[in-house]
C-alpha cells in the first residue's frame, strides 16, 4: 500500500506504519492528525480524560481495564474508610496507593529497563525525600495560616497558595532533569513522562504523610461527620497526586522530546514547547492551590483540584500524542511484535498499521524479548 | 560539751529535710497569690486583680479593649477589631476577634451566639464537633453565653491541625459583642494529637477590658 501522506510503501491496513495517518479518513481533518486515534491508546480520542491511558500508557488493553477498575475500586475503599472515620488508615493508603500503583507499572513495564535502582531513586525516591523536606521544613509556618471565622491571612495566600506549590514543583523536577543529564539513552517522550510522573507521586506522597502526620498518630477512629473526612481522602488518593503527577510529566515530556534523536516530520505546535510546558505546569500548582486558599471548602477544594486535573489531563495527552506521532521511529528489534491492542503481528514499523498504535507505548519487557528473539539488542 | 549522738543527727537531719522541703514547695506558690484578692467572695464580687501589665488600648467607634503583649492587632475597622499572635518557639498561632453589632431590641446572648455558630465558615475544617459550652461567658463584665467548638483544619498544601475556637456573646441594649478565638496544636507537644487552647488568662484580659 502506497501512504499519500509520507509517501512510503506501507503494510495493508487503516494507518500507515511509518507516519500513523489515517489512510481510511473521510474527515476533512488532516488524517496525520488522527485526532481520534490517540496514539497511545488506538480506542480512545485525544481528548479523551482518561487517566489511566495518560498516566500509563505502555499498559495492553486488559492491564488498562486492571488498573481502571483498581483506580475506581481503591478510591472507593479509601472513601468508605474515611467516611466511617477510620482516619489513620484512610490517610496512609490515599497518600500510598497512586505512587504504589504506579511502582506496580514500573516494574510490569520496565520502564527502568536494566537500571531499576537508578531509575527509581532519580524519580520516586528523590522526588518523596524532597517533598518531605520541603513540607518538614515548612510545617510551622503554614499551620493556622487561615483559621475558621478569620480567613486566609496575605501571607497564606502567598505562601499556601503561591510560592511553595511553585518551589515544589521545581523540586518535583530536580530528580528527572538530573537523570536528563545523566541517562542519555532514556531519549524518548514517554521516558520522560514517566520518570517525571514518578516524581511527581513520590512527592505528593510524602508531602501527604508529613501534612497528615498529627492525623496519622492521632485517634483510629476520629469524631465528627464522615463526610468531613471523606471528601479531602478523594483530594489525597486521586486529585494531588495526579495534579503534581500531570505537572510534571508535562515538562518532562517537552524536556525529553527535545532529546529524541528523531527529527520532528512536522513542527510539534507550541503547546509541546519547553516554555510553555513551564508555564501550564506552575498554573497547573498555583491555580488550585490559590483557588482553595482564597475560595475553599471540601466540595469546592474538589472541583479546583478536578478542574485542573481535567486541563492538565487533555494538555499532556496532546503533548504525548504529537509527540509519538511526530517523532515516530522504529523500536529496533527487527523482529515482530503482537500488537498488545489489536493482537496483530506488526513488523519492526513506527506504528501498528492496524489499530495505529504507536510502538513505543507498548511494554518494555515485550520489546525486550523481541529483540533478544532477533538476537539483537535493541537501541 | 555534749557528743553527737546517732540519734541527735538523725533529728537534725530529719528537721534539716523538711525545712527544705518547705522551702521548695512554697517558693512557686507564693508570688501567685495576689496580695489584694478579695476571698472568700460569694455574691457581687469585685473583679478579680489584673496582672500588672498595662496593655495597649484600642478603640472603634463600638468599643474600647486593652490588648496585651505579645498579642498585636492584625486588622480593625469600625466594628471588629483582629488581634494575633504566633508563638515562634512553638509554631502555636492564636487569632481573637472582636465584632460589635446592633441586634434588635430583646435579642439574648444565647440567640446572637447561635447566630454566629451557623455564620461561621467551618468549610475547611474535618471532624467538627462541640465541646460544650463556657461556662460563666462574659464580655466586658457582661453576663453571656459561650460555646467551644473543635475540629480538624484541612486546607490543601498544609497541615492538617487541630484546631479550637472559643465563641462568646453578649448584648446590652441594642449592642451585641461577639468575641471568637482560634488556637492551634502546638506540633511539639509530648501529645500532638491533644487539642491546645490558650489559657484562660490570656483571653479573660482582653475579654473583661471592654466596654461599650
Amino acid at each position: 500500500m502506497h501512504c499519500d501522506h509520507c509517501g512510503r510503501e506501507t503494510p495493508p491496513g487503516h494507518h500507515c506504519a511509518y507516519c500513523g495517518a489515517d489512510l481510511t479518513a473521510q474527515t476533512h481533518h488532516d488524517p496525520r492528525d488522527r485526532r481520534h486515534v490517540y496514539a497511545a491508546n488506538p480506542h480512545e480520542h485525544v481528548y479523551h480524560p482518561g487517566i489511566v491511558s495518560t498516566f500509563f500508557p505502555h499498559l495492553s488493553p486488559p492491564r488498562t481495564h486492571q488498573v481502571r477498575w483498581l483506580l475506581l475500586g481503591g478510591t472507593i475503599v479509601i472513601f468508605l474508610l474515611a467516611l466511617a472515620r477510620f482516619v489513620p488508615v484512610a490517610i496512609v493508603l490515599a497518600a500510598l496507593f497512586v505512587p504504589i500503583l504506579y511502582l506496580i507499572y514500573f516494574y510490569d513495564v520496565q520502564i527502568y529497563e536494566n537500571e531499576p535502582l537508578r531509575i527509581l531513586a532519580g524519580s520516586f525516591v528523590l522526588g518523596g525525600a524532597l517533598g518531605a523536606g520541603l513540607s518538614l521544613v515548612s510545617y510551622r509556618s503554614t499551620v493556622g495560616l487561615s483559621l475558621p471565622g478569620f480567613g486566609p491571612s496575605p501571607q497564606a495566600i502567598l505562601q499556601v497558595g503561591v510560592w511553595l506549590p511553585l518551589l515544589g514543583q521545581v523540586l518535583m523536577l530536580v530528580g528527572p532533569v538530573l537523570l536528563f543529564l545523566t541517562r542519555r539513552r532514556f531519549d524518548h517522550v514517554l521516558d520522560g513522562l514517566a520518570f517525571g510522573v514518578a516524581s511527581g507521586l513520590g512527592f505528593a506522597a510524602a508531602q501527604s504523610i508529613v501534612y497528615s502526620w498529627l492525623l496519622i498518630v492521632g485517634p483510629f477512629q476520629q469524631q465528627g461527620a464522615g463526610t468531613s473526612w471523606a471528601l479531602p481522602a478523594i483530594r489525597t488518593t486521586i486529585l494531588v497526586p495526579l495534579v503534581d503527577a500531570a505537572t510534571t510529566g508535562l515538562v518532562c515530556a517537552a524536556l525529553w522530546l527535545r532529546r529524541d534523536p528523531q527529527p520532528p516530520r512536522r513542527a510539534l505546535g507550541w503547546l509541546a514547547s519547553l516554555p510553555v510546558a513551564l508555564l501550564v505546569a506552575a498554573l497547573g500548582q498555583v491555580v488550585p492551590n490559590l483557588g482553595s486558599t482564597l475560595w475553599g471548602g471540601q466540595i469546592v477544594d474538589l472541583l479546583w483540584y478536578g478542574g485542573t486535573l481535567l486541563v492538565l489531563l487533555l494538555i499532556v495527552r496532546h503533548v504525548l500524542h504529537v509527540g509519538l506521532v511526530e517523532k515516530a521511529r522504529a523500536l529496533g528489534h527487527e523482529a515482530t511484535l503482537t500488537c498488545p491492542h489489536c493482537g496483530h503481528e506488526v513488523p519492526d514499523v513506527p506504528f501498528c498499521p492496524h489499530c495505529g498504535l504507536a510502538m513505543h507505548a507498548t511494554p518494555k519487557r515485550g520489546r525486550r524479548a523481541a529483540a533478544t528473539s532477533a538476537g539483537k539488542e535493541q537501541g | 560539751m555534749r557528743r553527737w549522738t546517732f540519734r541527735r543527727g538523725l533529728i537534725l537531719a530529719i528537721l534539716g529535710l523538711s525545712f527544705m522541703a518547705c522551702t521548695t514547695t512554697t517558693i512557686p506558690v507564693g508570688p501567685v497569690v495576689p496580695g489584694s484578692t478579695p476571698t472568700p467572695c460569694t455574691v457581687h464580687c469585685p473583679p478579680p486583680a489584673r496582672a500588672p501589665v498595662t496593655g495597649h488600648p484600642f478603640q472603634n467607634k463600638r468599643f474600647t479593649l486593652r490588648y496585651y503583649d505579645p498579642f498585636t492587632v492584625v486588622k480593625h475597622d469600625d466594628n471588629s477589631v483582629v488581634l494575633g499572635y504566633v508563638n515562634q518557639d512553638t509554631g502555636n498561632t492564636f487569632e481573637v476577634t472582636f465584632v460589635g453589632e446592633d441586634v434588635p431590641s430583646g435579642t439574648s446572648a444565647q440567640q446572637l451566639l447561635t447566630a454566629a455558630e451557623k455564620n461561621l465558615d467551618t468549610s475547611q475544617l474535618s471532624g467538627v464537633q462541640d465541646l460544650g459550652p463556657i461556662y460563666g461567658a462574659e464580655v466586658g463584665y457582661v453576663a453571656g453565653a459561650g460555646d467551644i467548638i473543635a475540629g480538624t483544619e484541612d486546607l490543601p498544601n498544609a497541615p492538617s491541625s487541630p484546631v479550637v475556637l472559643e465563641l462568646m456573646a453578649s448584648t446590652h441594649g441594642g449592642t451585641g459583642i461577639l468575641f471568637l478565638a482560634a488556637s492551634t496544636i502546638n506540633p511539639n507537644t509530648r501529645n500532638p494529637g491533644a487539642l491546645i487552647r490558650a489559657a484562660n488568662s490570656h483571653y479573660d484580659l482582653f475579654v473583661n477590658s471592654v466596654a461599650w
